[in-house]
């Protein structure tokens, strides 16, 4: 050792709001100072080790692993005291391999068997596992500690003593710890005195908790951040020196000055710990196959079936030379468990009916998935490039993501549980960091600032995910100066970004399940979070420590899919068979064509749905393209554009060498994908595929050195292939502009199929397809909304619930017709569900409300549960009206449970049968419709049988620049005019401004598709009170703020719905049917009748006819004015089509 | 006589004043070309090159239906031509070619000033009905037909309306006005070619056809100048 002193006590970040030390921070730190050794000591966790241990290895630093540990007084099961008295500290180091394992088992068990406030071991379990490990005392809040401030000398030599048996006596040091705190000195001067009497050595630590001593304050404050505290409160848990930081060398022999030999011990204890961790081997399962056939000539055999199940008896030579290619690699690589293991999961799923997805990322590149059924992407089809996914030069694992239905991800998680040992199977940590927002909010809230100026200062900051607040700074010149405006927020700010980026919390990776060959407890570290068990290493850290990952998503579209085809099972005996869907049906096509997206996979925002439209995809390749497209990448560089263009021959396709032909042809030569830039390299330079799969990623990274060694070697090596030079430069150029944004082809392509599934089920099977979306949505109010909308514009028909056809869920009741579960009426359990279909079995059909009463079970089926199934329609199929039913409740429930008690002691009814008595006595009148609407609005969150907007609907699609479920994927800040209902106004008076005290509101606007909140300020509340009441159907317009985590409108003005086409038309589009030409004449008197400053353009369509109709725009002597009477002459004349309303763009109309 | 209305309509149409004569001959003949109406045919041509139309401007006319009404109608033009040149043998017939001289436009040109800015979106749109289309409109009927010297493009373009009109194919017709104003044709004039071909269609088509003139912004003046 160099060094003069090693720092053996030590935490990291991974001291959940504890430590606030970056592992990278503090090596860093360490290297600078020139030390040689450091441990790592976190928490009662080992959550950091793999990562501390190879940055250290990378730095030349030897990493010493170890935990400050948490033991239970007695049995670590016992489950006594507080947080503070249940547990000691102590300072445990691995000292080699075998301490290595142990203390893996120690930290996970004492997550697993002996949490209690903190994870605590006990000291039989550490006798158990003891080997390898030295031991340090600990700080004062350790079991030494404990007893010496506590004055009780012989606990703290008895203590001591335990220690030294349970770790050997060469392995147990008494720690001594100086931050200038008065207990810690006379407790020192304790330990050398007890360190003599039984002849233990001395070793002198550092409590780091932090980097440097200037940090010491940023730290107080994340303290408090953990603790919910403010800076200024006197009773909380605070560090009371600035000392717990990395001190140098120096500095620790300074503080040792009168202890040599404590400085001394550090040096040989980092000596005496050794630990080599094998990154080479890989610790996967090996799959059980039949009969102990090898696992290679397994494999082999199943693809051979495979070939034959997806090709017929002879495949085509290329398929058989690609799969032999690909299986020679898998064998070289050794991943032939792999994929064994992965194949007999896939098929347990189909096997159990849990459906599958046809694929994801970078796997549907391999015919051998392929095959054996892991993915349904044929990779010659579509020209996959298998070395996208698996080449030799790769070290790390290959990634085969799955997707499962939502419903049966777990099941399949409790199948390897089974099939490989509970014990091998865990999933996988991941940890919360502190995010820039956060770290203003958070770090403002600790300082006490005042909350709104908080507020503005975190919604400054951009909601991009992974945003630093440098970044941020750094692209807003406005928050730079703000930042710097006085002293606290410039506090603020610095403090916030010393703490960004710091671990907050562990939680449970949503995917991510690993798979040993072993007690996984042999190899990694387990964590409870919950009733999960994860490991303690994160993902990239499993991987180096060799352990198989898979990542098991849970994609409801393949539930939605599932539904859907059962449903159409249910009603036509037939059930679609998805994975054999053609390709090429121009329904499909034509629903993609004219925008439907809505509920189709990937396809459901308006940006999307607008490129659906532009781009009028009719291949299947045109789909996978626009799934790689739509992202902000292709759209902020123009290549969707491009493409569109492109597509319809409105821009030249042109391909730079005759070569690049066929690799390009199918994107109208835009380069789309990254396999497209592999296969150009390949082709036109000569790359290898492993130097391809390079080129591709360094693109992806644009780091400028890179690409000119690339650059380099991809001109010398087009040269070779004869292209001339000119040509090779522009090519590479294309490569580097398009290539960046290049999208990985294989997971497009297999997504692209569920885009295409789902299309296909809502063009042939629209009802049945709606009915499994809503049951998937059922919790979402405002996705349902949305969906009963698309309904409606369908044609089809959302019904309320009925006790005599409903089940739980959403039920196709016939083509076109839908109906509500039970289980969406509020206060109805499926309980009570199951009782009304239990009774209904019985009966068949209920005729009146007492036979009801009689046949279900009242406890579950209350007064309450009746009275909201009346007020949501759920009995209208009785024939009696809703306002009589409720009026005949009582007497029908009394009825019914004098009824059932009757039949309980074996008389049959002393009444007669209620079902002949038509249940209600007299009958009342019904409830107006806006009464009924009103009602199975409270009850059910929706109106049902009709919407209040329903009649102005096409005016509302007309003038609405965007409905409610659009706005989250708008602009902050863009100028909104949506169309809808004011709904729960609330007037408050202003705090602050110019003129506090002043009335303004906040309102909800509901239209057909869900709910946004509103505000409006005094000024402009002034202006428009008359309109804000409830109910009332009026324009907003106003600016969206997306700045919470709904969106929300800040209203300027509002327009009455009957003034509407007068003040908001931008436009009068005619369409003026082609063959009928005395209709010209008399609008041309029309419009002249009804002068005015709109344009009007004239449409002359015939409208079979595809593509765009003839079009005039009107000269400016025919302008009119959209008054009711001429848009009424205008109906009359051209019908209700042939007049479309066009709202004023302008931003501000109402100004 | 039959051909009495006829002799008097192309004897009375040309002398109305607000177009060149020489144009209201040649729009009447297009469009009874277009109409197929061989017997009118002969007396309007008879009567024109009586009125001093060159036998060559004729035939570039006829040359210009084959693309508009079909080599069917272009070659009964031709045929009535030959036997109006026999019946006028010795008869002098104008010598000039036509109203002027003209020509000097590529094909492309040509077609990109009648669509304008919408050139390219007509060229995809027939592209899309296929591909041999746009091929053959821009390569044949624009640069071998409609480029020709023969007459001057303002002049086609006004026989190509009576033609469309004659046939009522209504985006095709939009499209001409719209390309006779590009090339120089005044909306008057234009209402002149038009009442030249009312005689031959049914009135609703007439009051669509000036309707539609008058919505044309370039035909109507600013806001406030009042409708004729």
């Amino acid at each position: 050792m160099r060094s003069k002193f090693v720092h053996l006590h030590v935490h990291s970040d991974y001291s959940l709001l504890d430590g606030a030390a970056p592992i990278e921070n503090l090596l860093d730190a360490a290297k600078k100072q020139g030390m040689d050794a450091l441990a790592l000591t976190d928490h009662g966790n080992l959550f950091g080790g793999i990562e501390f241990y190879r940055h250290a290895i990378a730095k030349g630093i030897k990493p010493i692993l170890g935990c400050e540990a948490y033991i239970a007084p007695r049995s670590r099961t016992e489950r006594a005291g507080n947080a503070g008295n249940s547990n000691h500290h102590i300072t445990l180091l691995v000292r080699n391999d075998a301490g290595y394992r142990n203390l893996v088992k120690l930290v996970t068990e004492s997550y697993l068997t002996g949490f209690y406030y903190r994870p605590r071991i006990d000291k039989d379990l550490l006798a158990a596992h003891g080997e390898g490990l030295i031991g340090l005392s600990g700080c004062l809040k350790s079991e030494v500690n404990g007893h010496l401030t506590r004055g009780a000398i012989q606990e703290a030599l008895g203590a001591i003593d335990s220690y030294r048996q349970i770790l050997g006596k060469e392995n147990f040091y008494l720690e001594v710890m100086d931050h200038g705190i008065d207990q810690q000195r006379t407790n020192g001067r304790q330990l050398v005195e007890a360190a003599k009497k039984v002849g233990a050595r001395i070793v002198g630590t550092n409590d780091v908790h932090y980097v440097s001593r200037d940090f010491a304050p940023a730290h107080d404050i994340f303290m408090c951040i953990g603790t919910g505290k403010r800076v200024h409160e006197t009773d909380r848990l605070r560090y009371p020196k600035p000392e717990f930081y990395l001190k140098s060398s120096e500095e620790m022999c300074d503080v040792f000055r009168d202890l040599p030999e404590a400085a001394k011990a550090t040096l040989e204890i980092a000596e005496r710990c050794h630990l080599e961790l094998d990154f080479s081997r890989r610790h996967l399962p090996a799959f059980p196959t039949p009969d102990g056939i090898p696992p290679r000539t397994f494999l082999r055999t199943l693809c051979a079936e495979g070939m034959a199940r997806r090709f017929g008896e002879a495949p085509p030579p290329a398929y058989l030379a690609r799969l032999d290619h690909e299986l020679r690699m898998i064998e070289q690589m050794d991943f032939v468990s792999y994929f064994l293991i992965v194949r007999d999961l896939i098929q347990y799923a189909k096997r159990s009916g849990i459906p599958v997805g046809p694929g994801r990322g970078s796997s549907a590149s391999s015919l051998v998935a392929y095959v054996l059924e892991i993915t349904d992407v044929d990779p010659l089809l579509y020209d996959l490039i298998f070395e996208r996914f698996l080449q030799p030069g790769r070290a790390n694992l290959p990634d085969i993501d799955i997707d499962f239905c939502q419903e049966g991800r777990a099941r399949v998680i409790e199948y390897v549980r089974q099939k490989y040992g509970a014990d091998c199977v865990a999933q996988i940590i991941t940890f919360g960091r502190l995010a820039a927002r956060a770290a203003i909010r958070d770090v403002g809230r600790v300082l006490d600032l005042p909350l709104p100026l908080v507020d503005t200062l975190a919604k400054k900051i951009p909601a991009r995910p992974g945003i630093t607040l440098a970044e941020a700074l750094k692209g807003d010149k406005d928050l730079q100066e703000t930042s710097q405006q006085d002293e606290q927020v410039r506090h603020l700010f610095t403090t916030a970004q010393k703490l960004e980026g710091l671990c907050r919390h562990a939680s449970t990776h949503a995917a991510g399940v690993v798979i040993g060959d072993r007690p996984l407890t042999e190899l990694v570290p387990l964590y409870r979070n919950g009733d999960d068990v994860t490991t303690q290493y994160e993902m990239e850290h499993l991987e180096a420590i060799g352990l198989l990952k898979i990542d098991f998503l849970g994609l409801r579209t393949l539930t939605v899919l599932d539904t859907a085809a059962k449903f159409v099972q249910e009603r036509t005996g037939a059930r679609p068979d998805l994975d054999r869907l053609p390709l090429d049906d121009p329904e499909t096509y034509a629903l993609l064509a004219r925008g439907e997206g809505k509920g189709v996979f990937q396809c459901e925002s308006r940006g999307m749905r607008e490129l659906l439209q532009n781009l009028k995809p009719d291949t299947f390749g045109d789909i996978i393209a626009l799934l790689a497209l739509y992202r902000p990448g292709p759209l902020e560089a123009g290549m969707v554009e491009e493409f569109v263009r492109r597509k319809h021959g409105q821009s030249k396709v042109a391909v730079p060498h005759p070569t690049l032909e066929p690799i390009l042809r199918g994107t109208y030569g835009v380069i789309v994908y990254q396999e497209q830039v592999m296969r150009i390299a390949n082709i036109l330079a000569g790359f290898s595929m492993e130097e391809a799969d390079a080129l591709r990623k360094a693109m992806g990274k644009k780091v400028p050195e890179i690409i000119a060694n690339l650059r380099e070697r991809f001109l010398q090596g087009a040269r070779k292939e004869g292209v001339p030079p000119k040509t090779a430069e522009e090519v590479f150029g294309l490569i580097a502009y398009f290539g960046g944004y290049g999208f990985n082809k294989a997971h497009s392509t297999a997504y692209a199929l569920l885009t295409y599934r789902t299309a296909y089920l809502k063009a042939h099977h629209p009802t049945e397809y709606m009915a499994a979306l809503m049951t998937w949505d059922r919790g979402n109010t405002d996705k349902i909304a949305s969906a009963m909308q698309e309904c409606r514009r369908m044609g089809i028909q959302v019904e309320p619930p009925d006790v005599n056809e409903s089940s739980e869920a959403f039920t196709v009741v016939g083509e076109g017709r839908i109906r509500f579960g039970l289980g969406a009426v509020k206060g109805v359990g499926s309980r009570a569900v199951q009782s009304v279909e239990q009774g209904r079995a019985v009966v068949g059909r209920f005729r009146s409300l007492a036979q009801f009463c009689e046949h279900v079970d009242l406890r579950l089926v209350n007064r309450a549960v009746g009275e909201s199934l009346i007020k949501c329609g759920a009995f209208d199929s009785l024939g009696v009206n809703r306002s009589t039913l409720l009026a005949g409740l009582d007497g029908a429930l009394d009825l019914g449970s004098s009824t059932q008690a009757d039949r309980a002691v074996g008389q049959g009814a002393l009444f007669g049968d209620p079902a002949q008595e038509g249940g209600a006595g007299t009958s009342l009148p019904d409830w107006p419709d806006a009464q009924k609407l009103a009602y199975e609005k409270k009850v059910l969150g929706f109106y049902v049988t009709s919407h209040p907007l329903a009649e102005v609907e096409p005016l509302l699609d007309q003038f609405s620049s965007a409905n409610t479920s659009e706005l989250a994927d708008l602009e902050d800040g863009q100028p909104i005019l949506l169309g809808g209902m004011v709904a729960k106004v609330k007037t408050t008076l202003t705090k602050r401004g110019k003129n506090p005290g002043e009335k303004m509101a906040q309102f909800t606007m509901e239209d057909l598709h869900g709910s946004v909140g509103c505000v409006i300020f005094p000024k402009d509340y002034e202006r428009f009170r008359s309109l804000l009441v409830p109910e009332r159907v009026v324009f907003a317009q106003g600016k969206l703020d997306l700045r919470r985590e709904e969106p929300s409108l800040r209203v300027s003005g509002l327009v009455p719905v009957e003034r509407a086409a007068e003040m908001l038309t931008g436009k009068v589009r005619l369409r003026v049917p082609e063959g009928e030409e005395d209709i010209l004449y008399r609008l041309r008197e029309l419009l002249r009748t009804h002068p005015g400053t709109c344009p009007v353009v004239l449409e002359f369509a015939d409208p079979s006819a595809k593509g765009a109709p003839a079009q005039v725009r009107v000269g400016s002597a025919f302008f009119i004015s959209p008054s009711e009477k001429f848009l009424r002459e205008v109906r009359g004349l051209l019908g209700e089509s042939g007049l479309v309303l066009e709202r004023d763009t302008r931003a501000e109309v109402l100004s | 006589m039959t051909d009495l209305p006829h002799v008097a309509a192309a004897g009375e149409g040309p002398v109305r004043p607000g177009l060149d004569g020489r144009i209201r001959h040649l729009v009447s003949i297009g469009a009874l070309v277009a109409l197929g109406d061989r017997h009118a045919m002969r007396t309007y041509m008879r009567v024109a090159m009586e009125a001093g139309i060159g036998t060559e401007a004729v035939r570039e006319l006829l040359l210009q239906a084959v693309p508009y009404c079909g080599w069917p109608r272009a070659l009964e033009g031709f045929e009535s031509l030959g036997a109006v040149l026999e019946g006028m043998a010795g008869v002098r017939t104008g010598a000039h070619a036509g109203p002027e001289a003209g020509g000097g436009l590529s094909g492309e040109a040509y077609f990109r000033t009648v669509y304008g800015a919408k050139s390219d979106e007509v060229l995809s749109r027939m592209k899309g009905h296929h591909p041999a289309l746009a091929d053959w409109v821009l390569r044949h009927a624009y640069g071998e037909v409609l480029a020709r010297p023969g007459l001057p493009p303002r002049v086609r373009e006004c026989i190509a309306v009576g033609m469309l009109l004659v046939l009522g194919t209504q985006s095709t017709f939009l499209s001409h006005l719209r390309g006779a104003i590009a090339f120089g044709t005044t909306p008057d004039q234009l209402r002149e070619v038009l009442s030249q071909v009312t005689l031959h269609i049914p009135e609703e088509r007439a009051r669509w056809a000036f309707a539609l003139l008058d919505l044309l912004p370039e035909a109507t003046p600013a806001a406030g100048g009042g409708v004729p």
